[in-house]
């Protein structure tokens, strides 16, 4: 693979700012975070055993997972497929460390996004999944993700992607696959292979077995919802983002069988309250938010996050198997992969949260506010007036990714819980 | 029956006995680092005011330090205990308005007194007991003389900065504009009832609401309420005890788990 070079892509920076020092104990001190985050999730009894799997997928972040080189990505915009077809392998950069937050604000000030400067952090400090990428692809979702690669070009190669500033395909189409083709160029400039059509007929086709797996697995927990829990479905859904798809596919089937096993044997209880999860997304190991709603007794049936299982859904559906059917194909695929704010509007948003409601029979409704993202803070305000007015239960929780308001998030969820429980008898 | 409510808040700890809707007893302290023995301490003179012994009442603990309570009681949230007061002490409110120390509540009751929506303020100090603490210090008075300096603006000064580190800078630079500190007061109490008035359209708003808690003895404050909702507040006597009685009404519910 060759490095860094200005001659394709993205053009080197003219300019360098200083430097992250990686923290002393950094690294320690993110497997520890891990760990607790782990932890907190094994806590729970009688969780099914091929979560294992999950968990070795997640954590495995400095184990070599494949060939080819590790391209980093962020957000749900780009395709793995293109990645995969010149012989790449993808590795979501997403983070919720706070201890890749805090190497972020050497750099960055600390009233940006959370999000954006434990992103930062990660890879400028190294840590975790970020160690391995040495170039990464930032699409421009939202406004911190603009200037995220600015950033991060003085540690690694950028490829910048630009994502449309809106979901209407009569309009954007066109551009969007032009950026996708340019994307195929430019990591097929690093790699030195051809972004070809039987490649990409072949990364297409394996990465179906992902989609097909996991319908199986929300099939079955459909009628089965108290075996999984909302946390653990998170859990399998951000092993997806860097794991191999295959191998992630397999898995999700063996897991669907032991939830299918064990909802036959165990009794759903009936105490258990329901809830859809939406808002800005909880990433890993940032999981706060469902340790104290599963901790209250509630569960996460379904949710909207692109953190977890909004991305799931849509397989690439190729109407010709040509190289510009195929990018079509793929531009229009991960053109919705998730109900991001920076460019879905909130009624699409709106639709996808009563739809869940419905076919998951949930009770209420939660949606994670993270300080400082503003389009997911105005989406939850509008969100809350619709739902009231259609009288379904809503909390907005206003967090950030560090722990030190957890008392304050469990009064909400708690006061939210005791609120519906209290309709509930009412009826 | 007689039951025990216990109310564990980030600034004070208040207990008291009730029966059949009549406060037997009540105690209130200062929570201070240790609310279990907060908890207890108030508890105890809570039955001591009652002039009981028995130790064996059904007991629901509320507050942040709800469960650091004293072993083995119930424990919901204030907002379940806060409608429940609420609704016992001021009879046909549909809604509450509670300032504490850390939080600021604002509940709309269905007409049974259960939680009909809440909303409670963000993670910051905006519109808390805590931001009118830190601007007593800011003015270097204390905070009932803060109540009747703002009774005697006579053109409140206006805070733009919610943010309690902002307006703090803000209070500094009006001092040293020479703006009135009555005036200065009255601004203060005007920005946090805004942020108050807010929350109450988060709920849907409501139309006969209850002023519990700590912020409703300060008549400056309820005035400035009242102002931004527009409608009279109904402030019940001990309006601190209200959260504190309503978890020892729930204390006599019968309770599924």
């Amino acid at each position: 693979m060759k490095r860094a070079g200005d001659e394709q892509g993205t053009p080197a920076r003219h300019y360098r700012v200083a430097r992250v020092t990686p923290p002393a104990g950094a690294a320690a001190e993110e497997r520890r975070l891990q760990e607790s985050a782990l932890a907190s999730l094994r806590s729970r009894a009688g969780r099914p055993d091929a979560l294992k799997l999950f968990e070795a997928m997640l954590t495995a972040a400095d184990a070599p997972a494949g060939d080819g080189p590790a391209v980093g990505v962020f957000c749900n915009f780009v395709p793995a497929e293109v990645v995969e077809a010149v012989g790449a392998r993808p590795v979501r950069l997403c983070t919720g460390s706070v201890v890749a937050q805090s190497a972020g604000e050497q750099v960055m000030p600390r009233d940006v996004c959370p999000v954006a400067r434990a992103c930062f952090g990660a890879v400028a400090a190294r840590l975790g999944a970020a160690g391995q990428a040495d170039v990464v692809v930032v699409p421009t979702a939202c406004d911190a993700k603009r200037r995220l690669g600015e950033f991060l070009s003085d540690y690694v190669q950028v490829l910048q992607l630009s994502v449309p500033p809106r979901n209407d395909y009569r309009t954007e189409l066109g551009y969007w696959v032009a950026e996708l083709e340019r994307l195929g160029r430019d990591l097929s400039a690093l790699t030195g292979i051809p972004l070809t059509r039987a490649r990409l007929r072949d990364a297409i086709e394996r990465r179906r077995a992902r989609q097909d797996a996991f319908h199986e697995l929300q099939r079955t927990r459909l009628a089965h919802p108290h075996v999984l829990a909302g946390s653990d479905l998170a859990l399998v859904a951000a092993a997806a983002f860097s794991a191999d798809p295959v191998h992630w596919a397999e898995a999700v089937r063996a897991l669907a069988n032991e939830v299918m096993a064990l909802g036959a044997q165990r009794p759903r209880p009936s105490a258990s309250v329901p809830l859809v999860l939406t808002g800005a997304p909880l990433l890993w190991p940032a999981w706060k938010l469902y340790a104290v709603i599963e901790g209250a007794g509630a569960s996460v049936v379904a949710d909207t996050l692109c953190s977890a299982t909004q991305g799931l859904y849509d397989p690439v559906q190729v109407d010709e198997w040509s190289r510009p059917g195929m990018m079509r194909a793929l531009a229009l695929r991960y053109f919705s992969a998730c109900l991001c704010p920076c460019f879905m509007d909130t009624d699409a948003l709106t639709d996808r949260v009563l739809e869940l409601v419905e076919e998951w029979g949930a009770c209420g409704v939660v949606a994670h506010s993270l300080r400082l993202c503003q389009l997911s803070g105005m989406q939850c305000a509008r969100l809350r007036h619709i739902l009231r007015q259609r009288s379904i239960p809503f909390l907005a929780v206003d967090t950030e990714l560090g722990t030190e308001d957890v008392e304050q998030v469990r009064v909400r969820v708690e006061a939210f819980l005791e609120m519906i429980k209290e309709q509930r008898r009412r009826q | 029956m007689t039951t025990a409510g216990i109310d564990i808040g980030s600034v004070a700890t208040k207990a008291v006995i009730q029966s059949n809707g009549h406060v037997l007893g009540k105690a209130l302290l200062k929570t201070g680092t240790d609310p279990r023995s907060a908890g207890e301490e108030a508890f105890s003179r809570a039955l001591a005011d009652a002039g009981l012994t028995a130790r064996e009442l059904p007991c629901v603990a509320t507050g942040y330090g709800r469960s650091a309570a004293n072993t083995g009681a119930r424990t919901i949230t204030e907002i379940l205990a806060a409608a429940r007061g609420a609704h016992l002490v001021v009879p046909g409110a549909d809604g509450v308005i509670d300032l504490g120390g850390q939080d600021t509540k604002v509940i709309r009751l269905a007409a049974d007194g259960t939680v009909a929506d809440f909303a409670m303020n963000d993670k910051c100090a905006a519109g808390t007991g805590r931001f009118l603490e830190l601007m007593v210090s800011a003015l270097s008075v204390d905070f009932d003389r803060l109540g009747k300096l703002a009774e005697a603006a006579s053109k409140p000064a206006r805070i733009n900065s919610t943010c309690a580190v902002f307006a703090e800078s803000e209070v500094v630079s009006l001092i040293a504009r020479s703006v009135p500190e009555s005036d200065i007061a009255a601004g203060l109490f005007a920005s946090i009832a805004s942020r108050v008035a807010a929350l109450t359209a988060h709920v849907g708003g409501a139309s006969r609401y209850a002023f519990i808690g700590g912020g409703a003895r300060t008549p400056a404050l309820r005035r400035a309420l009242e102002v931004a909702l527009g409608r009279e507040l109904i402030v019940p006597p001990d309006p601190q005890f209200v959260v504190a009685l309503g978890a020892a009404l729930i204390a006599a519910e019968p309770h599924d788990g």
